[in-house]
């Protein structure tokens, strides 16, 4: 298991599963390959080989290898642990998903992934891993719509966590479809984030790029920046919620500039305005001394060097000497070098202008 | 990281490499390994050296063997040592085969005894007499390790680096050769050198623990040889599969020492990289748990699947592995709190205030009691209102000065608290936070600051004699502090706000003349002017607000100058001046507010002298102009007013009945309520008899779109030419909410008999929803004559009381103040009752009826007060004054002639009836005859 599914791993507390285990469920790969089979606890230190025959989240299937027919129905909250013996097509996906390979992830693990859906309710489970593996695998294809389709299933779960990470993908996606109101609702429905687990990271990741849809930089800088300050660097999410704050930041700056901008240009209108009443009065008094008719419009303006003007009035500070724009670029810097080979570090560091130019990445995929 | 808790690990992890090579060298399976050590058997005798030479040497050897496979090495060594001496020189071929197991297991025994000198040169004799021997490897590999332990890095080194090039070493053992050699290279100094064998475990080892130490190991590298950009190359190495490094406490020490160094010597980007990478000690705690039930779910599951026992005992050996990092690490005391300090101050240091900001309040909110937390909540309620987060910096500043009154930084979290509050514009709470902080620390250094924040707050309170007296305070007890020209300023500016224009006036004009050069001044003079025109002084006004425009052409208040330069002109008489003036406001100004009064005024002075011509071209240019952005509405009315004078009554209907249904529905359009006020009579003008027919007609049209603030706007104007009109509506609350100003007064004028909750939320949504409307003031007059009705004259009198204070030259608040004087007398306050009648009669403008009525009702107030000849002077300026009005000159002729009893001046009250009876214009008032009574019993009781 890679970086990349470690979120879902701490959720299901299967966080560094050692490698001779994985090497021992190979070798205990079911003979029919149509079967799926898993090791389930039912009791403390015990353990059996079982078929997985499906159910609902509310109902599991099961039925011990030695019988030829019938099942087992149990509710998730009587399984103590579930580990899936991975079929081989399925084990390729994954080691495939692991290499940000998406189209071959896809297309390993899709079966299995759908095929374990009702077992996602078991807390302390991989099938949850393994189909939020698919589901990634499709969000990184850009098949939002079937990758959508999935993560709504999970929202009929009898777990709450799993149901809010149903919810806030769903709230994520739907803003890469640009949805951002139905984002908003989703992501009101999902329900506060109350603590520091990489769920409430994700709660602020969507909050964040929502705010950003309603042009708050601000306000979406302060909700990516609680994802930072408590979150891991081994979340999946933490390299795009240092993304997101870079550019906040230089959002801020941007808006911060447009701000002195606008200030420039009104204090050289009153300015130019000033001086088009003194040349307007100067005109009109040697007009009357001369008994000439009052000056026209166009003899004014002619005597208006409005460039001369301008020039009076300071420079508006351009973005880049915003203190926000330096914070962006040495976050964007920072995420380029810890984290080169994701999307994320990519984009960065086509942002960051102090990188080399580097024409052999691909942000988005490795084998689309 | 504190130097003894360094200690402490780095001897728990020494033990942990002895016993560890204790596993590998003697046990067969990790199993016996960590079988108990059995007793001994007896030696020979307590020092074993004389009692060993008289046995044999089979005897010698399985006595050694027996204590060998105890663990009870020590005991082992005189045996050994025996076998050595007597055969060491052997030069017999069998005795030297079994020379090189005994050498062998001699030297290994001294090394596990701890004498490692000597277990040097054992190791070395077996090395230079069987150099092809079959346990050669391991016996470098122990001297290697020999060395280690003896802290001798570079002979260590060179050891395992001779093993390494010189044996095929297998690929099991390299790693934990390679692994040592890094490590005691590093131990050496030679960080350089030490990579190339640490990169070399990453490589082609897979073992948790091998590759743990690895990546620990080069990080200590990397820092060392300040490679920063590699440090960032160990992120993706650490996330990958199975990485225990993040769980290593060896790592976690690592990483935090070198995000110190990295700190100290400002890198804060690679420091904020290591202190993310470390894990808290509850993190590692709950991680290594985590892994714990994996590997016993994945044991289980190994067993029921009657998997191989090697796989088991690796599952074994990895959960050992755990158990002892977790006795280790409960030794340790929690440090989550400093590493989690370290993270909040990188990202400061970075500029990452946001993140800043949340980190540091993790600390508080998750270590409340720690040490830290004080610092921590300071620096985030500081960095809440560095990021204009007032609302947080409030919050988290009233936690810090509830929780830590003692605290260093109590004083400036308690200004800091204050600043965001008025920065919000919530000054009571502002004034109120500054009186808990001043009474909490008397000796608040900063007092003069935190008074300045209490002043200012006030002024915006409108308690500007309290405001005045803060400040002036800090100008005279903190003459030399930072705060005296702010608090001259705002000190300033409080009189003009009072208003107090010549005390504003003078002190704006010192302000100047003793700031020229500070951030107030360019304002002090503009407010200079100001004030010099509201104290009466127009042409030193307008000298001041010429030089204001000439020293800051560009500044945001010339428009304002030019709007008061016109005021200026206009009150002057210098109408041609004022319209230039104004006329300059509209170029310069990007306010709609500043154009629209400029426009209105210009329009003023064009009505002002007839020039109606004029008046009508403004308009229409106004309307053409800024349409909607503009007060459109007002504009058309204000056009109609000028159209009616040029006779162009048609048009002006026509244009008023335009933007009545163009704008009606909108609530806000207050030009259309104007609008409404006449048009009902030109139209009738216009039309006659048509007029309500026009208008029911509008209504029903009105009502056919669902524009509901139209059509009751439409029926109140109905119901001016058609007053029975209005008998039988109806109004809901709904209705209330989408009534314009004009028409919410009208319903609830309405409705109060009949429906008065109804009548109250019309009056109050005018005053919450339109507080600057001109009806907004007529609301409040309502509704305390509602109140007053309803008996309850306290609320009354507080409505009263806004009428005055929000609207002082309203028409309507000279009747406000008179009924507040008559609800005050109710509750026989009489004095406030009369210095409200007074008040009226200030305002030259509400001569009238009002001042008869106000003088007689102060004489009633003495009165009552028991001052008999002070209200007999009142009564008398009545009907001296105000004769003509012949109610209170009745009432006051009659209350004189009472006084005067009082007073016991008969004559003068007979006299003052008998001036009475002579006036006709008052036989008809029932006072007269009351006079004419007493003046009766006057007479009788003389005779």
């Amino acid at each position: 298991m890679t970086a990349r599914a470690l979120p879902l791993l701490a959720l299901c507390g299967l966080l560094l599963a050692p490698a001779s285990a994985r090497d021992q469920q190979q070798n205990a790969a079911p003979a029919n390959p149509n079967e799926l089979r898993a090791f389930v606890s039912l009791q403390p230190e015990k353990s059996m080989e079982v078929i997985l025959l499906g159910g609902t989240p509310r109902s599991l299937a099961f039925r011990p290898p030695d019988l030829q027919s019938g099942s087992v129905m149990l509710p998730p909250d009587k399984v103590l642990w579930l580990r899936v013996v991975l079929p081989d097509a399925a084990r390729a996906g994954l080691e495939a998903f692991g290499r940000g390979e998406w189209a071959t992830a896809a297309r390993g693990l899709g079966p299995t992934a759908v095929a374990l859906l009702p077992y996602t309710s078991v807390r302390n489970s991989d099938a949850l891993a393994i189909f939020m593996a698919y589901a990634d695998s499709l969000r990184h294809l850009g098949q939002i719509d079937p990758a959508l389709a999935l993560f709504q299933q999970l929202r009929s779960s009898p777990v709450p966590d799993v149901r809010r990470l149903g919810t806030l993908w769903m709230a994520y996606l739907s803003l890469r479809k640009g949805q951002s109101g139905l984002a908003a609702k989703l992501l009101e429905n999902a329900g506060q984030p109350g603590g520091e687990t990489e769920l409430d990271g994700l709660s602020r990741l969507v909050e964040s790029y929502v705010r950003l849809s309603e042009k708050k930089p601000r306000e979406a800088l302060d909700a990516i920046a609680q994802l930072l300050a408590f979150g891991g660097l081994e979340w999946a999410i933490y390299p795009e919620g240092l993304f997101l704050a870079a550019s906040s930041y230089e959002l801020v700056a941007f808006a911060n500039a447009t701000q002195a901008a606008t200030e420039r240009e009104e204090s050289i209108k009153r300015a130019l305005l000033a001086e088009r009443i003194r040349i307007g009065r100067e005109l009109a008094a040697a007009a009357r001394q001369a008994g000439q008719p009052p000056p026209s419009e166009a003899a004014i303006l002619a005597k208006l060097d409005e460039k001369a003007i301008a020039a009076t009035v300071p420079p508006s500070p351009p973005a880049e000497a915003d203190e926000n724009y330096r914070v962006a670029q040495e976050s964007f810097e920072h995420l380029a070098k810890a984290f080169p080979s994701t999307p994320w570090g990519q984009q960065a560091k086509s942002k960051f202008k102090g990188a080399p130019p580097d024409s052999s990445s691909n942000p988005t995929s490795n084998d689309q | 990281m504190s130097q003894a808790f360094q200690l402490r690990a780095r001897q728990a992890a020494l033990a942990l490499a002895i016993s560890l090579a204790a596993q590998a060298w003697l046990s067969p399976t990790p199993a016996a390994a960590q079988a108990p050590a059995q007793q001994p058997p007896a030696a020979p005798n307590a020092q074993g050296g004389a009692g060993v030479s008289g046995l044999e040497p089979a005897q010698l050897d399985a006595a050694a063997n027996m204590r060998i496979m105890g663990g009870h090495y020590a005991d082992a060594i005189p045996y050994l040592r025996e076998l050595v001496g007597r055969f060491g020189s052997s030069t017999d071929p069998d005795i030297q085969q079994r020379l090189a197991a005994l050498y062998r297991a001699y030297g290994f025994c001294l090394v596990m005894a701890g004498q490692h000198e000597e277990g040097i040169a054992v190791l070395d004799m077996y090395i230079s007499r069987f150099p092809k021997g079959l346990h050669i490897q391991e016996v470098v590999h122990l001297k290697g390790d020999s060395y280690r332990l003896l802290e001798q890095w570079e002979k260590a080194a060179e050891t395992y680096d001779a093993l390494l090039k010189n044996y095929q070493v297998p690929r099991d053992i390299a790693a934990s050769v390679l692994t040592k050699l890094g490590e005691v290279l590093i131990e050496a100094g030679k960080h350089a050198d030490a990579k190339a064998p640490l990169d070399a475990v990453l490589e082609r080892s897979l073992d948790p623990d091998f590759r743990s130490r690895a990546l620990t190991g080069l990080l200590k590298c990397y820092i060392a040889l300040n490679e920063l950009d590699a440090v960032y190359s160990l992120v993706p190495r650490l996330h990958a599969r199975d990485s225990a490094a993040l769980y290593s406490l060896e790592f976690n020490i690592t990483a935090i020492d070198g995000g110190d160094q990295l700190l100290a010597s400002q890198k804060y980007a690679p420091a904020l990289l290591l202190f993310k990478l470390a894990k808290s000690k509850k993190e590692i705690l709950a991680g290594l748990t985590r892994w714990n039930a994996e590997l016993v779910a994945n044991r289980t599951r190994l067993m029921a699947a009657g998997s191989g026992y090697q796989h088991i005992l690796a599952v074994n050996e990895q959960l050992g592995r755990i158990a002892r990092d977790l006795e280790q690490l409960n030794k340790v005391e929690s440090y989550s709190e400093q590493l989690r300090l370290r993270v909040a101050r990188t990202f400061f240091e970075l500029g990452l205030k946001w993140e800043a900001l949340w980190a540091y309040r993790g600390v508080y909110d998750d270590f409340p009691k720690s040490e830290q937390a004080v610092s921590s909540l300071f620096a985030a309620c500081t960095i809440s209102y560095d990021l204009a987060l007032d609302d947080r910096a409030v919050e988290l500043g009233k936690k810090y000065m509830a929780d830590y009154p003692t605290s260093d930084f109590y004083e400036q979290v308690a200004l800091t608290v204050g600043r965001s509050l008025t920065r919000q514009q919530k000054y009571a709470e502002a004034v109120q936070a500054m009186e808990e902080a001043l009474a909490a620390k008397p000796d608040f250094a900063l007092k003069d600051q935190a008074l300045f924040i209490q002043g200012y707050s006030l002024l915006f309170l409108d308690k500007n004699a309290e405001a005045l007296a803060i400040f002036d305070g800090i100008k005279k007890n903190f003459a030399q502090g930072p705060m005296v020209e702010s608090a001259s300023y705002w000190g300033a500016y409080g009189h003009l706000l009072e208003p107090s224009y010549e005390k504003a006036a003078e002190s704006f004009r010192e302000f100047v003349g003793k700031f020229p050069q500070g951030p107030f001044t360019d304002d002090a003079q503009f407010r200079f002017g100001v004030s010099l025109y509201g104290s009466d002084q127009p042409a030193p006004a307008r000298e001041q607000l010429k030089s204001f425009i000439a020293a800051h052409p560009a500044h945001a208040l010339r428009p304002e100058a030019h709007s008061i330069l016109g005021d200026i002109a206009g009150s002057l008489g210098e109408l041609d001046e004022a319209i230039a003036q104004y006329s300059l406001v509209e170029t310069l100004s990007t306010s709609m507010d500043q154009i629209n009064y400029a426009a209105f005024q210009i329009g003023k002075a064009r009505e002002a002298r007839g020039e109606w011509d004029e008046a009508v071209r403004h308009f229409r240019e106004y309307i053409e102009r800024y349409g909607d952005k503009g007060n459109y509405t007002e504009g058309v009315y204000r056009l109609s007013l000028a159209l009616k004078q040029q006779d162009k009554l048609a048009e002006a209907v026509n244009m008023a009945t335009d933007a009545v249904r163009r704008f009606g529905n909108d609530p806000k359009a207050a030009g259309v309520d104007s609008l409404l006020k006449d048009l009902p009579a030109d139209y009738q003008a216009l039309k006659g008899s048509e007029a309500p027919l026009f208008f029911k007609t509008e209504i029903a049209r009105a009502r056919d779109l669902t524009k509901r603030t139209l059509e009751m706007r439409l029926q109140m104007a109905l119901a001016q030419v058609e007053a029975s009109s209005a008998g039988g509506l109806s109004f809901t609350k709904n209705d209330i909410a989408v009534a314009s100003p004009a028409t919410a007064v009208w319903i609830g004028q309405l409705m109060r008999k009949k429906e008065p909750e109804l009548a109250q939320l019309a009056f109050e949504r005018v005053i919450a929803e339109f507080p600057e409307s001109d009806e907004c003031g007529e609301a409040f007059m309502q509704l305390a004559e509602m109140a007053a009705a309803a008996g309850d004259i306290e609320k009354a009198v507080g409505y009263l009381e806004q009428i005055k204070r929000r609207f002082p030259t309203y028409e309507s608040a000279a009747r406000a103040l008179v009924m507040q004087g008559d609800l005050l007398r109710k509750l026989e306050r009489y004095a406030e009752a009369a210095e409200r009648y007074d008040t009226v009669l200030q305002v030259k403008e509400w001569r009238g009826p009002l001042y008869p009525e106000c003088l007689y009702k102060i004489g009633l107030c003495r009165m009552q007060m028991g001052e008999y000849r002070e209200a007999f002077a009142f009564f008398q300026r009545v009907y001296v004054l105000y004769q003509h009005f012949e109610t209170w000159t009745a009432r006051a002729y009659l209350q004189s002639g009472i006084c005067l009893e009082k007073l016991g001046e008969t004559p003068q009250a007979l006299a003052t009836y008998d001036e009475m009876m002579k006036l006709d214009a008052l036989a008809s008032t029932k006072e007269y005859e009351v006079a004419a009574d007493r003046r009766k019993k006057i007479v009788a009781t003389a005779k």
